[in-house]
């Protein structure tokens, strides 16, 4: 495995009337997208905001590039929280700068760099408005600015995509995707499964406090992969179901004319694709096959649901 | 830059660089000092005009001549201070109904009986303010006092005069025999004055410093500030800068008070003989026996007697005891209001915390009174020590110079010992309640709060 930029052993965080994470460790290798997912109130930004310093765990550790965590590394983190805003009454130039000062930043530096940012997003000319002239989206564009501008090592992005448009959501995602290319390591939290199979590299996911599974996004649909196959065909949908036999079963059928489309699976462990395909190949003619791999929404969905039938 | 300076110097400018902050920093001392000459103009003067008919069917402050009642002290009756009262004699009494008719606005009536029962009947269409009442009064009781002196006393008006003595008393403390003090109570005045400048501004410095910490919250830019900063960070930046703001105004308006107050003396000297007053204080010499100041001062009245008892006073003790208690007073009272803006959503919500952290401050307004009456009382020692009073109480006593230097200094000590234990539980409540939203926020969540 490649080097960790983050790592967090065994957290357990309570509040007094509950506990929020239990036993959660998590590792986030370097130069890569790490999806934190996990449904509203699994303890996802607690685990942030400890990350972030804001608050303590009650035990347990964390590492930041091998070091344990600091006061120090607040320089390192650019984080971008769910609940974001700015100062309403504040010039959008002149907050961005204190900002930046806060992060450690020295304002000559922050100024060049954050020139160059605007000029990117083609938004200079807000440098000397106030926040409340703008709109949300244009405001969400500040945020993330002041958040990457002082090239942390670790960005942790709280739910980005909320309040963006679908433009500034694909601009904001090749940002994330350009900083990756950099070498910036990327935590994201969100539930939009969407965005975690487009750009992250591997996930974990937190429900009640407690981490479910984790791993890289391939590893884990390998894990959660059924065996199932769409099969395209054209002949009799009769004999391909005779053909099936007691180690198959046909999920799903749609029928057009003589061509079908069927979802099958292996229910026999000892048997594979070609099984499927020797004992129903004299019924009928193959146009396509494909596996069915199971997307990260009903990975969510059924870990939880698993899980919550569990207990 | 240390993250905590850069964080004071944006409370601090966005503060001082708004129209807001320039306009009640150049407004608040004309319109204190026209407000406060409204309210005596207001007061003194009864803006009614008073045609008072005093029938003297005894005879006995007036006499008829040719024809004409005339009182016997003209002087007195004439009224040149204030013409808006006309005094009528005459020895027929009239009816009621005849005087509601009449121009007359009041009637008093005094009969052979007056003597004996003391009390003078005064008719009136609407009520006249107690200003004129008084007036009346006192006439009545100067005119009959001469009466008897004479009548049963065969002493003259101008004997009586002569006789007649008024003793002050002039309290002293024994272990500081040097200083002759008959303006101690004022002087309780003139701190209360100073006193109530520190409550309107802890109230106005403090509410300052809950906006901003609600700002914060409501905007939600607290989260990504307190990734870069620590909560306690961030919320002694903003206490300490409002605080600066807080003194820069404070500044200004002594400044400002300090112009007003010389162009207002240049008017009142020249137009009364006080200018030797002005060249006086020039002089460094502000205790005067000169007679003819003294003189110009009892011409002023009450505003001579203040002017003598501000003079009297410890002006560097004072000044550095206001700043020490305006810091100390607005630390402690503004880190509690942060810590209640920090534990609601809305400003509308923080009522419920605010009122009991205002009522210390308030009784304390109304204590000062009491211990202007009784500077060395229990009452007075217990509150000028207890923190959330001292900074009213001490400062009324520090200004009347009536209180032992250890008292001075508990009173400061336990004043910084309880900010600092403040500002600390602040910042527990305030590092949980930033984070916290849409929960409607009791007591005893506070509480748990405070142990995480």
């Amino acid at each position: 495995m490649s080097k960790l930029i983050l790592e967090a052993k065994h957290i357990v965080k309570n509040y007094a009337s509950h506990r929020a994470l239990n036993d959660v460790s998590i590792a986030v290798p370097e130069k890569t997208i790490f999806g934190l997912l996990g449904p509203n109130g699994a303890g996802k930004t607690s685990l942030i905001r400890i990350i972030n310093q804001i608050t303590g765990p009650d035990s347990g550790e964390i590492f930041l590039d091998g070091e344990l965590l600091n006061r120090s590394h607040i320089k390192d983190i650019g984080y971008l929280p769910e609940e974001r805003g700015l100062y309403k009454k504040m010039k959008v130039g002149e907050q961005s700068l204190y900002l930046a000062q806060l992060k450690g930043m020295d304002k000559s530096v922050a100024k060049v760099k954050l020139m160059e940012w605007f000029e990117r997003f083609e938004i200079s000319e807000w440098w000397n408005k106030k926040v409340d002239e703008l709109s949300k989206g244009m405001a969400q564009k500040i945020q993330f600015i002041t958040t990457v501008l002082h090239e942390p090592k670790l960005l942790i992005l709280d739910e980005p995509f909320s309040g963006f448009d679908p433009i500034n959501t694909n601009l904001v995602k090749s940002e994330i995707l350009r900083l990756k290319e950099k070498g910036t390591s990327i935590i994201l939290s969100t539930h939009n499964m969407g965005s975690v199979e487009e750009i992250c590299d591997s996930i974990a996911l937190i429900n009640k406090s407690e981490k479910l599974l984790d791993g890289t996004v391939k590893d884990i649909k390998d894990q959660f992969k059924t065996q199932t196959y769409e099969l395209d065909f054209t002949g009799s949908i009769i004999g391909f179901t005779n053909a099936l036999w007691t180690n198959f079963e046909l999920l799903e059928k749609e029928t057009d004319g003589d061509n079908h489309k069927c979802r099958v699976k292996i229910l026999n462990d000892k048997m594979e694709l070609n099984d499927l395909l020797s004992s129903t190949l004299p019924e009928v003619k193959f146009n396509s096959i494909s596996e069915v791999i199971p997307s990260m929404n009903d990975i969510f969905i059924q870990a939880i649901e698993t899980k919550n039938a569990q207990s | 830059m240390n993250k905590t300076s850069l964080i004071i110097k944006r409370e601090y400018l966005t503060r001082v660089t708004k129209k807001s902050f320039l306009i009640v920093t150049f407004l608040v001392p004309f319109l204190f000092v026209a407000v406060f000459a409204g309210v005596i103009a207001l007061g003194v003067s009864d803006s009614t005009n008073h045609n008072v008919l005093v029938v003297d069917s005894s005879g006995i402050l007036s006499n008829n001549i040719n024809g004409k009642i005339i009182p016997i002290n003209t002087e007195r009756w004439k009224n040149a201070k204030d013409s808006s009262i006309v005094y009528n004699f005459t020895h027929e009494e009239i009816e009621v109904q005849a005087f509601l008719d009449s121009d007359y606005t009041l009637k008093i009536s005094i009969d052979d009986q007056t003597v004996n029962d003391e009390n003078v009947p005064m008719l009136y269409k609407d009520l006249p303010s107690s200003i004129i009442s008084t007036q009346i009064e006192n006439n009545l009781q100067d005119d009959f006092q001469e009466y008897t002196w004479e009548t049963f006393l065969n002493v003259k008006p101008e004997d009586y005069k002569k006789a007649e003595v008024n003793i002050d008393l002039v309290e002293q403390d024994a272990e500081n025999l040097d200083v002759e003090d008959p303006h101690l109570r004022t002087r309780g005045w003139i701190g209360y004055a100073l006193s109530l400048i520190i409550y309107m501004t802890i109230f106005l410095f403090g509410s300052l410093v809950m906006r901003g910490v609600l700002e914060e919250k409501m905007s939600r830019i607290v989260e990504v500030l307190i990734s870069s900063v620590k909560p306690f960070q961030l919320l002694m930046g903003k206490i300490i800068g409002v605080g600066l703001v807080g003194l820069t105004q404070f500044i200004l308006w002594i400044g400002l008070f300090a112009v007003i107050s010389a162009v207002g003396i240049g008017i009142i000297s020249s137009q009364t003989d006080v200018s030797e007053l002005a060249a006086q204080v020039e002089n460094g010499n502000v205790i005067s026996q000169d007679a003819s100041m003294e003189q110009a001062l009892a011409s002023m009245g009450q505003a001579g007697d203040y002017i003598e008892a501000a003079f009297s006073m410890n002006w560097t003790l004072v000044a550095l005891c206001f700043i020490f208690y305006f810091l100390g007073g607005y630390l402690l009272y503004g880190s509690l209001m942060a810590a209640a803006g920090s534990a609601v959503d809305a400003e509308a919500d923080s009522q419920q915390f605010l009122v009991p952290i205002t009522i210390p401050l308030i009784a304390a307004i109304m204590l000062s009174r009491l211990v202007i009456v009784n500077p060395e009382s229990t009452i007075a020692t217990v509150f000028s020590i207890f923190p959330l009073t001292s900074p009213i109480i001490m400062l009324v006593r520090v200004s009347m110079g009536s209180f032992e230097w250890w008292e001075l200094a508990l009173s400061m000590i336990v004043l910084i010992a309880t900010f600092i234990g403040t500002v600390a539980l602040a910042g527990k409540i305030y590092r949980t309640g930033i984070l916290m939203y849409g929960k409607k926020v009791s007591y005893r969540e506070l509480w748990k709060w405070l142990k995480y």
